[in-house]
């Protein structure tokens, strides 16, 4: 079994903060970070390749930039003040990416050519094509004459569970850097010849399954079915090229599993 | 106008005269200088016209300059206590390689007001960072965000933001929240 760290499984576990009286931590922590420390025991089953470093890297930059211009400045000794706080922050988890590198995978040679073939070739065409028909919310057409939030929300709730199929539901096209980490992960798992169960640690929907919301931004009605998730994308993406997308905690209950039942 | 360049050459020139006649604390200044002009320059580039991306590269880069000749002066001026004269001195040359490196970007931007290579400044910045951090040169986070007097409700509410954002940037948000 082989774990390919995506990025951001990598830089959920690299947002944190601890003080005396406090702890400040990325949302996906706790489950980033709980694969990490599975990793750090068994570095052998963790890829974390170039890509996903230098992608983890200027994910945190764009985000310090971003954070700053929201930041207001009363005078440049406020400025130098922030400032020098995103510098100590941002060499704080920079620190702790690097750590996670350094200790928690190996990196293999990947053959640059063959894999941006894949990717053109292979994986963006057969992405293209299944999100045609996919959604990103299933809506629900509740005729306008029907008056009343609560009334509406009811009816939707109706409709959603009654529908015979409910549509693939998957956030739209992934961005070129997601389809160069699953050209990655599809290379490494053929370079084992399918001997090695390739997964793909990941909080971005376009690698998990994705949680089935109903509404949209529009319908001023939004919410997302308890315990349902759809995994149709990944699972098709899984059998046409090998691996599994998942989040971190589940890839480590699989691994400690996998690792229990050979020893 | 003042140099890095020039001014890690002297600081080099000042270890090794050190190493070979011990040391003397009163002829520290060419590490005063240094410390200095990288404190003005740190304003003085926050006070440009430059886009932020640039004016953080440099900021990160004097600010790294000017923690690490700080605690070297530190350890310079202990060193004889400790009993750890070649060591702290032999350690100091080091550092100096690698500020000897970041030091000609600097200059070109501070004197002559030119950019090049932000990527490589940004790079040798964390170089800097990492080995002055592995080496013992560099201040630990409580006494730096002590030092800038940055506030525990700073740091928190700096860095809830930055997970936001970081989330807006791996689209790891749900679209509803």
């Amino acid at each position: 079994m082989k774990i390919v760290v995506e990025t951001s499984a990598l830089i959920g576990a690299s947002i944190f903060w601890k003080s005396e009286n406090y702890v400040i931590k990325d949302t996906h922590f706790d489950k980033c970070n709980s694969l990490f420390d599975f990793l750090q025991s068994h570095p052998e089953l963790g890829i974390i390749s170039k890509t996903v470093e230098n992608e983890a890297k200027g994910v945190l930059d764009k985000a310090v930039i971003r954070t700053i211009h929201q930041t207001y400045f009363s005078d440049i000794e406020d400025k130098i003040r922030i400032m020098t706080l995103q510098h100590i922050i941002t060499n704080h988890c920079l620190d702790r990416l690097e750590k996670f590198i350094e200790e928690c995978s190996t990196r293999l040679p990947i053959n640059i050519n063959e894999r941006d073939k894949i990717k053109k070739e292979e994986i963006e065409p057969f992405l293209l094509e299944l999100v045609m028909r996919t959604v990103r919310y299933i809506q629900p057409h509740i005729p306008a004459f029907i008056k009343g939030q609560e009334f509406r929300e009811e009816l939707a709730d109706i409709i959603v569970k009654s529908l015979p199929a409910k549509g693939i539901v998957y956030k739209g096209m992934p961005a070129d850097r997601d389809l160069t980490i699953m050209a990655e992960a599809t290379l490494i798992y053929r370079k084992h010849e399918g001997k090695e169960k390739v997964y793909v640690a990941s909080m971005d929907n376009h690698f998990i399954p994705n949680k089935v919301q109903v509404g949209s931004y529009l319908s001023g009605h939004m919410k997302f079915l308890p315990d349902t998730l759809d995994s149709t994308v990944r699972d098709r993406l899984a059998e046409k090229f090998g691996f599994i997308g998942d989040d971190p905690l589940e890839i480590r209950r699989i691994a400690e599993k996998e690792i229990g039942e050979k020893s | 106008m003042f140099s890095y360049v020039e001014g890690f050459e002297s600081i080099q020139k000042m270890l090794r005269d050190f190493l070979e006649n011990g040391i003397d604390i009163s002829k520290l200044d060419p590490l005063d200088r240094v410390i200095e002009s990288a404190k003005i320059d740190q304003i003085k580039i926050l006070n440009s016209y430059q886009p932020l991306l640039v004016q953080r590269a440099f900021f990160g880069a004097t600010r790294n300059i000017n923690n690490v000749v700080e605690v070297m002066k530190e350890r310079i001026k202990i060193a004889r206590e400790i009993h750890e004269n070649p060591k702290t001195l032999e350690l100091s040359l080091e550092i100096v390689e690698q500020l000897s490196a970041i030091a000609p970007y600097i200059d070109d931007f501070v004197n002559k007001d030119r950019i090049k290579e932000i990527e490589r400044v940004n790079e040798l910045s964390r170089i800097l960072y990492r080995k002055a951090s592995y080496l013992g040169f560099y201040r630990d986070i409580e006494s730096q965000l002590k030092d800038a007097r940055i506030t525990n409700d700073e740091v928190k509410a700096f860095v809830e933001k930055l997970s936001e954002n970081i989330g807006l940037e791996v689209e790891t948000l749900d679209e509803s929240s």
